[in-house]
């Protein structure tokens, strides 16, 4: 069952990325000429099929797991991300049903392969739950909060269209640095996930020594450049250079902090070359691609869409990220609220977003200001998700 | 002469009051609160970190003594209940009632009493609209039956039409803003006294323990924790029986993980355990023949001070029950834990004189004199579980629970109940009928064109939905 699992994520996978790539090109044709308006919009309603598919391929993927293993499919970091990345191509589906809008595919569906393509990069076995994770709780806590987030994934995608549809009337430089970090950004991103999964096929491990935070040999499962405290350069090879070539600063106390030094300078690395190509190739800024690619989409329907997003998001992430996660800790531990990192994090998402909804009712702040609150809603979302597990420890130890 | 000049002198309260009426003002503190909530996350909190330094001493360690020393200044050592967390805090659930104060009674009017007949040019104007022609002595009758048959509430007053459904929706907001100050006050009584009780207590196998700030005692009957194939542990759990004030037994029940026990509003959560050895069954042997000659039970967290074995009599003259060397040199106990046992026993056999031996009961082999008539052979060590149980007591928590449901039935309804209302008017031979929502446009626009459909389908096809992008 397991196995069919996989078979049927992998499936999935292929379909968001066909759905993906139709779209794109879709918005390209239609850019090129008008007499390809017709071949466009049938590509464009193909992406939406194989979203679908996607969707249903990776639902029975899920169900499939859930019952092979028998236990919910919701508790680690794989099943938690493949698990967003769903709900990610949910709303869009549901979405795109609403607004009759398949200009937003070219930016959302991307957005949703790179979630699972992230998902898959964490190891993929069922281990069986701990004793806290053993709770009805899990999947209504874990579920409710990840359907939240994609849907805020979607409202990310549609301000950010919003945003370079409307920088075309107005703008400052301000706004135009911040729209072409958040493409360097994502573009580091992908750089990470290319390197992750191309080392995670390539089977590349390498094990250093560690001085630091009480773990004393480190797997590095990309080429160690950067070692932790009391590495020895040699310990590790790649294309023959013998590695680590430095070591981590030592204020970096952290087990796991030279490791994620190395995969965070990697990335960056891989990242800014694949920024360079689009660039040099392109020859003009990637927000200028990207405006180009959102034409003349109505701006208004764009910001509705954002807006719908986090209000559909917003009670489901309120009742999983919150209401559910209190009263399991309460549960569990006895406690609702500890001021755990992670807890406080979902706390700053909550409050961002009511900060958004307020702002969406005060006149003067309804347009561009609520899109790039709108925009910066979903890294807090992502920082949530992955930076507070490298940076702090805490309670929230699984995912 | 000047009129405007003479604006009404608001004093301090109304200013005040002004100010957290605003939304404006709330937006900026539910910002502020976000960005408030980070630092805490990144500084080691106090009682948190990993030292037994005093916060005066760890902190200008751990983060340099210009930065610690701000740390502790600024109270971001314990951010969360420092006095600008708080007062932000306060200001938001003071924002939080004046703006709901503020706003009720206008939209009390606006959503319970809505004026069915408004101005024409109000309902003409509306975004949402259609016509069609009036017939008949009951113009109205059509519409008011395809309203309803959409559940709206219609109303048939002064020659005119009003209907609306999902009034819930725009009450929402409020309802919300009530829950969360449900939970803001059940957490906030916790400073009341007698509200709030956090403790812990230790329960060995087989011991009764008063439970603190309670009128019970709790027994266990044992914990136990069971392991996957794979050796990772599956749960952790203590048997436990409640034993009143009176000594009686009121219920047996297991204390596991996400499986707290409730008695009198106190509740008991599985948080922590460790083993000790409990009692080994030991072999007294004759070192020349190896005949066993006979056995006894040793308690190992509590061993007698004579035993009778076989004839022999042993005399307990000292027990270490982690043994270790200390700085001088000289046999010592480690701690008061049963982890590594050593006995110095003066043996007296039936027909010999009296000699005294060290024993290790877990490593029987190591012997200080093998010369010895007898020897002890371990035959068998028990384990003796020790649970680690968190009380609490927390009466706010009811309170807390009401508002988290309160809060949630508000979010869903705010999101997703809109208010839909349509107003009608006959003019010229023709019914007028003008439509408004509070959200969702799109799905509204198309309620109303298939109201309109039914009503008149030569002037009102069912077109294409709403096409995003331009050709």
């Amino acid at each position: 069952m397991i196995q069919v699992s996989s078979y049927l994520f992998l499936g999935a996978f292929v379909a968001y990325l066909a759905s993906a790539v139709l779209y794109v090109t879709r918005l390209t044709l239609r850019r090129r000429d008008p007499r390809y308006f017709d071949l466009a919009d049938r590509l464009g309603s193909h992406g939406y099929k194989a979203a679908v598919a996607g969707v249903i391929l990776q639902g029975l993927a899920i169900a499939a797991r859930w019952i092979g293993s028998g236990q919910v499919p919701l508790a680690n970091m794989f099943e938690y991300m493949s698990f967003m990345g769903w709900s990610i191509m949910l709303f869009f589906v549901i979405l795109s049903a609403w607004y009759k809008l398949p200009g937003l595919g070219a930016f959302v569906a991307p957005v949703g392969v790179v979630v699972i393509a992230y998902a898959s990069v964490f190891p993929t076995e069922v281990r069986p739950l701990v004793p806290v994770l053993q709770s009805v709780w899990l999947p209504l806590h874990v579920s409710f909060a990840a359907l939240g987030e994609g849907a805020f994934a979607v409202s990310f995608g549609a301000a950010l269209m919003y945003l370079l549809r409307v920088r075309k009337e107005q703008t400052n430089q301000w706004e135009e640095a911040a729209l072409e970090f958040t493409f360097f950004c994502g573009a580091i991103l992908t750089g990470f996930i290319v390197l992750a999964l191309g080392f995670k096929i390539g089977g590349y491990s390498a094990e250093v020594t560690n001085l630091a935070g009480g773990v004393t040999v480190l797997e590095y499962t990309l080429p160690p450049f950067i070692g932790p405290v009391g590495s020895v350069r040699g310990e590790a090879t790649f294309l023959g250079l013998q590695l680590p070539l430095v070591h981590a600063p030592t204020w970096m106390r952290g087990a796991y902090a030279a490791k994620n030094l190395n995969t965070l300078l990697l990335s960056t690395v891989a990242g800014t070359i694949l920024y360079g190509l689009i660039r040099l190739t392109a020859r003009v800024p990637l927000r200028e691609l990207g405006t180009r690619a959102v034409g003349n989409m109505n701006p208004k329907l764009l910001d509705e869409v954002s807006y719908r997003g986090i209000a559909v998001g917003f009670p489901l992430f309120t009742l999983g990220a919150l209401v559910f996660a209190m009263i399991w800790a309460q549960k569990a531990w006895g406690r609702y609220w500890a001021w755990d990192p992670k807890e406080t994090w979902a706390l700053i998402t909550w409050l961002f977003y009511s900060g958004y909804l307020h702002m969406r009712i005060v006149r003067g702040w309804e347009g561009r200001p609520a899109a790039w609150v709108a925009a910066l809603g979903f890294v807090i979302v992502m920082f949530t998700l992955v930076g507070v597990n490298l940076l702090v420890s805490g309670m929230h130890s699984y995912v | 002469m000047d009129e405007q000049g003479v604006k009404p002198q608001k004093d301090l309260l109304d200013r005040t009051w002004d100010f957290f009426a605003s939304v404006r003002v709330a937006t900026v503190l539910l910002f502020l609160l976000a960005v408030a909530s980070i630092g805490g996350t990144l500084i080691e909190q106090e009682g948190m970190y990993a030292s037994s330094l005093p916060p005066e001493e760890f902190y200008p360690q751990r983060y340099g003594p210009v930065f610690g020393m701000l740390l502790l200044r600024t109270g971001m050592t314990h951010a969360y209940s420092s006095w600008w967390y708080l007062t932000l805090l306060f200001m938001i659930a003071a924002s939080l009632v004046i703006c709901s104060i503020e706003r009720f009674v206008p939209l009390w009017r606006a959503v319970q009493r809505p004026n069915p007949a408004p101005d024409k040019e109000f309902v003409r104007r509306l975004r949402h609209g259609f016509t069609f022609p009036a017939t008949g002595d009951a113009p109205y009758g059509e519409l008011a039956a395809a309203l309803k048959a959409r559940r709206y509430l219609v109303i048939e007053q002064e020659g005119r039409l009003y209907a609306d459904k999902g009034r819930l929706g725009r009450w929402g907001p409020y309802i919300t803003h009530i829950g969360l100050l449900l939970v803001l006050i059940g957490a906030g009584m916790r400073a009341l006294p007698g509200v709030y009780l956090e403790q812990f207590i230790w329960v060995r196998d087989g011991e009764i323990v008063k439970v603190p700030g309670s009128d019970f005692y709790v027994e266990s009957l044992g914990f136990e924790v069971e392991y996957y194939e794979t050796g990772q542990p599956k749960s952790y759990m203590t048997h436990t029986r409640v034993i009143d004030a009176n000594g009686n037994a009121v219920k047996t029940e297991t204390i596991a993980m996400n499986e707290p026990l409730a008695h009198n509003r106190v509740e008991l959560y599985q948080s922590s355990y460790y083993a000790d050895y409990g009692q080994a069954e030991i072999a007294l042997v004759d070192r020349q023949s190896g005949a066993e000659i006979d056995r006894f039970t040793l308690d190992l967290i509590q061993p007698d001070r004579v035993y009778a074995v076989g004839g022999y009599r042993l005399e307990l003259v000292s027990y270490f029950p982690d043994f270790g060397i200390d700085e001088d040199g000289q046999p010592a106990t480690r701690s008061s834990r049963v982890h590594n046992p050593g006995l110095v026993l003066q043996v007296t056999p039936p027909d010999a004189d009296p000699f005294t031996t060290w024993f290790f009961p877990l490593y029987p082999g190591v012997e200080f004199d093998d010369t010895t008539p007898v020897r002890f052979v371990t035959q068998d060590v028990t384990t003796v579980y020790t649970s680690g149980l968190q009380v609490k007591k927390d009466l706010g928590l009811p309170v807390i629970y009401i508002g988290l449901l309160v809060m949630t039935v508000g979010v869903f309804a705010t999101f997703y109940i809109a208010h839909r209302r349509y107003w009608a008017f006959t003019e010229d031979g023709q019914v007028v009928v003008g439509g408004w929502t509070n959200r969702n446009q799109g799905s509204f626009e198309r309620e109303t064109l298939q109201i309109a459909h039914h009503l008149d389908p030569e002037r009102y096809a069912l077109a294409d939905e709403m096409e995003g992008e331009e050709r």
